[in-house]
């Protein structure tokens, strides 16, 4: 006979004042994984959405030239002119190391261009670029078109302002350096620097501007949420050394700042959930102390220390929370299985087996377990042995 | 030189303002080997001598001298190894732990230990079930067996650490007589082995079995 059989002989044969104990922490560490399983995969889900909202890197030629300020960064080094990046930068860039986080590379090319309409008195200079339009569709989320965006290489879409100033209305004809174009979509107003821009196909741009393979910049859109913005910079920038890449920290720092406000969400939840398991146990402990009494004051007449006493309630104690852990972990995985999809806006997230977490879990468990349990296991060693008598 | 000295032993209670006198004053000596029978009213003090005799209730003033030692002297860790080395008690209402079986009743004190291994703990149970005659129970719980079987494994559970000394509160009072004898029975055969028995009784008919007589009144020794 030790300590322990008797730990354990008691959590066999009082088999409901077990179940509650388990049950209890089993409920908290459930909803913790849970909450933990979900807020991860929710927090990556909106990342992953914001991620592609706007570009958060700048891909721009060294050399000096035309400056362009281009979504609130002044491109210093942008030469319009002489575009020095080429179409093949875009495969180097595809060949960094964390080639997964890059979510959409946008490459553009700009030149200045001669408009001439049947509604424009004269010849003007505007500026036009050239994109990948599936690509920057992606990329630019808020853009909103009448009409629709260009599909042909001869199609263009036109920014606001341009289409006011230059009275451009929908599928009228013009000409660009003296190529004909129709203005099949006619952006509406974003408050950007897109309002001022006449778009058309990359390629039908660089052969227009006889910059074959030319490109002016490349807007990226990385996933920066397992992943330094700072380091893909770093990856990129040692790829392609005639280039500056620049991280946009302010659209990086806006969408860490909302995911990091639902971390806090789920942290905070969290935090209360992990206080409302140890009042749970602390109450069920010390309940179950006062409860044996008697059999404290047994312990005490046979020849118990207070610290074997203390061992006892402790050894079961930690034995249900240890339980209790991993079937919380079970139990919180598979409700996250069915509640992840609901609230995730990409319904292919996959939930891993995480040994990580199901230790974490036990671990948890057990130490809110113990911790609730200490207060009541050493008030059963101080009992009076002779309050404990009184019941005898 | 006596086994047990009692040296003006008082014992109070508070219950809110009011102070309750349980034991008042007293001196008592018992030699080793003795059978001695506290007898008394409800509330004399009997319960409350057994409990500061047995290391559990500390005295309000005086001392206890068990085998020349001042058990209230002591640290709480060596109070506690004193009382499973030296005292076995034995309850009225039996006070067995319902989920341990009946041979795990009797090993409970061992579990304090260290020096027996399992296998000498289960020899020392069967041996001493043979003695108070439960040696075909030992895997029953507490709650299948009879009173009178039950307070035998309460008994069995006293010896297990072989004490000096074995003090029972009314060890018959929730038996039939037939059954009382039985377990009075033990006590004088474990009395003549040489063990000393303090028994707190209500029972005048139990005195025959003991050496010595005491009677108690409002927490006073009468003789």
């Amino acid at each position: 006979m030790k300590l322990y059989n008797i730990s354990i002989q008691s959590i066999r044969r009082r088999k409901s004042r077990t179940a509650f104990l388990v049950i209890g922490l089993l409920i908290a560490v459930a909803s913790f994984v849970t909450l933990y399983i979900v807020s991860d995969n929710v927090n990556k889900s909106v990342a992953e959405n914001l991620d592609e909202f706007g570009a958060n890197m700048l891909v721009t030629p060294k050399n000096d030239g035309l400056n362009l300020n281009y979504g609130g960064i002044s491109i210093t080094g942008l030469t319009i002119e002489n575009g020095s990046l080429k179409q093949s930068d875009i495969s180097i860039i595809k060949s960094i190391k964390n080639k997964d986080n890059l979510s959409i590379i946008a490459p553009k090319l700009f030149n200045r261009v001669t408009i001439k309409s049947e509604n424009v008195s004269a010849e003007k200079n505007v500026i036009a670029a050239g994109v990948n339009f599936q690509d920057e569709i992606r990329l630019k989320k808020w853009w909103k078109v009448s009409g629709k965006y260009p599909q042909e290489s001869n199609e263009a879409l036109i920014g606001s302002e341009v289409a006011k100033q230059l009275n451009v209305i929908l599928n009228q004809k013009i000409n660009l350096n003296d190529k004909e174009f129709i203005a099949v979509g006619i952006l509406d107003e974003t408050g950007s620097q897109d309002d001022g821009l006449i778009f058309t196909d990359l390629k039908t741009a660089q052969s227009l501007f006889n910059k074959r393979d030319k490109l002016s910049l490349i807007e990226i859109a990385a996933r920066c949420y397992d992943c330094p913005i700072d380091e893909i910079v770093r990856q990129t920038s040692a790829k392609l050394p005639g280039a500056k890449v620049t991280a946009i920290k302010q659209s990086i720092e806006s969408k860490m700042t909302a995911i990091h406000s639902f971390e806090h969400f789920s942290f905070g939840i969290s935090a209360v959930i992990l206080v409302i398991s140890l009042l749970i146990v602390f109450t069920n402990v010390n309940a179950s102390v006062n409860e044996r009494t008697k059999e404290i004051g047994i312990f005490m007449a046979v020849g118990f220390r207070r610290w074997h006493i203390i061992k006892i309630i402790l050894l079961e104690v930690l034995i249900a929370s240890f339980v209790a852990g991993l079937l919380g972990f079970f139990i919180g995985v598979g409700s996250a299985k069915i509640i992840t999809p609901m609230l995730s806006m990409n319904a292919n997230i996959k939930i891993d087996f995480s040994y990580t977490l199901l230790l974490m879990s036990a671990g948890m468990a057990v130490l809110a377990g113990l911790l609730a349990s200490v207060f009541p296991a050493l008030k059963a060693a101080r009992l009076d042995p002779t309050a404990a008598f009184r019941s005898l | 030189m006596s086994l047990i000295d009692l040296k003006y032993i008082t014992k109070e209670y508070k219950t809110g303002e009011e102070t309750i006198l349980a034991v008042n004053n007293i001196s008592l000596e018992i030699e080793e080997g003795n059978f001695v029978t506290l007898m008394g009213e409800s509330g004399s003090g009997k319960s409350t001598l057994l409990t500061m005799l047995g290391g559990l209730s500390k005295p309000t003033r005086g001392n206890i001298v068990i085998d020349q030692i001042d058990i209230y002297k002591l640290s709480p860790n060596t109070l506690a190894d004193f009382r499973r080395e030296y005292i076995g008690f034995v309850f009225q209402a039996f006070q067995l732990i319902s989920y341990l079986t009946v041979i795990e009743n009797v090993m409970l004190p061992l579990a304090a230990t260290n020096g027996y291994s399992k296998k000498e703990q289960l020899k020392l149970a069967n041996e001493i079930l043979e003695k108070v005659h439960l040696e075909n129970k030992p895997n029953r719980l507490i709650n299948d067996l009879s009173g009178g079987e039950q307070q035998r494994v309460a008994i069995a559970r006293a010896l297990i650490n072989d004490p000096m000394i074995l003090l029972a509160d009314e060890p018959t009072g929730n038996l039939d007589s037939k059954t009382s004898e039985g377990i009075m029975n033990i006590f004088s055969e474990l009395n003549k082995a040489g063990k000393t028995i303090i028994m707190v009784t209500h029972n005048s008919d139990f005195q025959k079995y003991a050496i010595r007589n005491i009677k108690l009144s409002d927490g006073k020794l009468l003789c």
